[in-house]
């Protein structure tokens, strides 16, 4: 009799207590407030499990006659993608010029995974428009940026 | 399989060097070189063959520039016409046909047929992109085309300087966004066609 009651209490214990670390839980996620390093997607990705937006890195070197400056490497890549795609793809594609080496000549290009494929195929009409044309050679695409920046260190100066 | 690029014609012959070291840098095995600028030899590992380009207005020009080329020669027939599109798609002598997109409305299956007849390929010039981005429908329409009627496709960069030159994966996702699937846009970069080509080409000679 005793036992019944020893084991009946405990189940309600235990119960009580994922009740309460339940609502805490959800008390929590509503109250949290969207910081500025963390996007409203991430955090709703995180809350309602919606798939994270993810981004590829494309790593390039580029072949020309005179140098090129990072911003020229920006805005033409963002004119080839809106050449063959429209202005309203190409700014959803979020292409964004995170690192260059301007004595190796060599960079870092993230761009959204759904449209890694269209920035690939607009390489090839990108910097042509003005003097010194440029000649985007992709090398090597991966997920993180630290594995970007590792195959940037690893490559050799002539490539 | 190689990679290959059917088609580079430089502006300048200094600019050709430079324009096949590049194309071995970036992975093809075999280069087509204007005929123009063939002669010029290079030390390279890359295997280079000569390209000829006619380009006709009509049926009857087509027929006397065909009648004027050798079996040994490969040929990009440039068809400005409908009538020269019909003469070029059914000679063996042309073997790969360039088609300006004002003749789509004669790329039915009657025209397969004539392709399938001269065992030509259609061909796709990238560098025209370079100035004319818009043409990228005309490619996507050119793939849907082969791919319907089981015909053969080449897209070449007929590069004109060292910056015009593509590179392989620059195609392939080129002929992905045109909608043709990742094993035939392989297929279509390695060109299995027109290595048996340059094949037969080469016993004719010997």
């Amino acid at each position: 009799m005793y036992i019944e009651v020893i084991i009946l209490a405990i189940i309600l214990a235990l119960d009580t207590i994922a009740i309460v670390i339940l609502f805490v839980k959800l008390f929590r996620l509503k109250s949290r407030p969207i910081t500025d390093s963390e996007s409203r997607t991430t955090f709703l990705a995180s809350s309602y499990s919606i798939r994270k937006l993810k981004k590829r890195y494309l790593v390039f070197s580029i072949i020309s006659e005179g140098n090129v400056n990072k911003d020229r490497i920006q805005t033409s890549i963002l004119r080839a993608m809106s050449k063959l795609y429209g202005e309203p793809f190409a700014y959803a594609a979020q292409p964004t010029l995170i690192f260059y080496d301007e004595g190796r000549k060599l960079g870092i290009l993230r761009v959204r995974r759904e449209s890694y494929s269209q920035l690939m195929a607009s390489l090839h009409i990108a910097g042509k428009d003005e003097e010194p044309r440029i000649l985007f050679v992709p090398m090597k695409t991966t997920g993180s940026v630290k594995k970007a920046r590792e195959i940037i260190e690893r490559l050799k100066p002539d490539l | 399989m190689y990679l290959v690029d059917a088609y580079v014609r430089p502006a300048k012959a200094e600019d050709l060097p430079a324009i096949i070291e590049l194309e071995k840098k970036f992975g093809y095995k075999i280069v087509g070189v204007d005929d123009r600028f063939f002669r010029h030899s290079f030390n390279t590992d890359v295997k280079i063959f000569p390209v000829r380009v006619i380009s006709a207005k009509s049926e009857d020009e087509a027929k006397s520039l065909l009648r004027n080329l050798s079996k040994n020669e490969v040929v990009i027939a440039q068809a400005k016409d409908v009538g020269a599109l019909r003469t070029f798609s059914k000679d063996r002598r042309a073997n790969i046909i360039e088609i300006p997109p004002k003749l789509s409305p004669y790329l039915d299956r009657n025209q397969a047929e004539l392709f399938s007849v001269g065992k030509s390929m259609i061909g796709f010039n990238a560098s025209n992109l370079i100035d004319e981005p818009r043409l990228f429908w005309w490619l996507s329409f050119l793939t849907s085309y082969a791919e319907r009627y089981a015909l053969h496709i080449v897209v070449y960069s007929g590069a004109r300087r060292f910056d015009e030159v593509i590179h392989p994966k620059v195609v392939l996702n080129m002929l992905i966004q045109t909608g043709v699937k990742k094993g035939r846009a392989l297929m279509i970069i390695g060109m299995s066609r027109l290595e048996e080509i340059l094949k037969k080409k080469a016993s004719a000679q010997i």
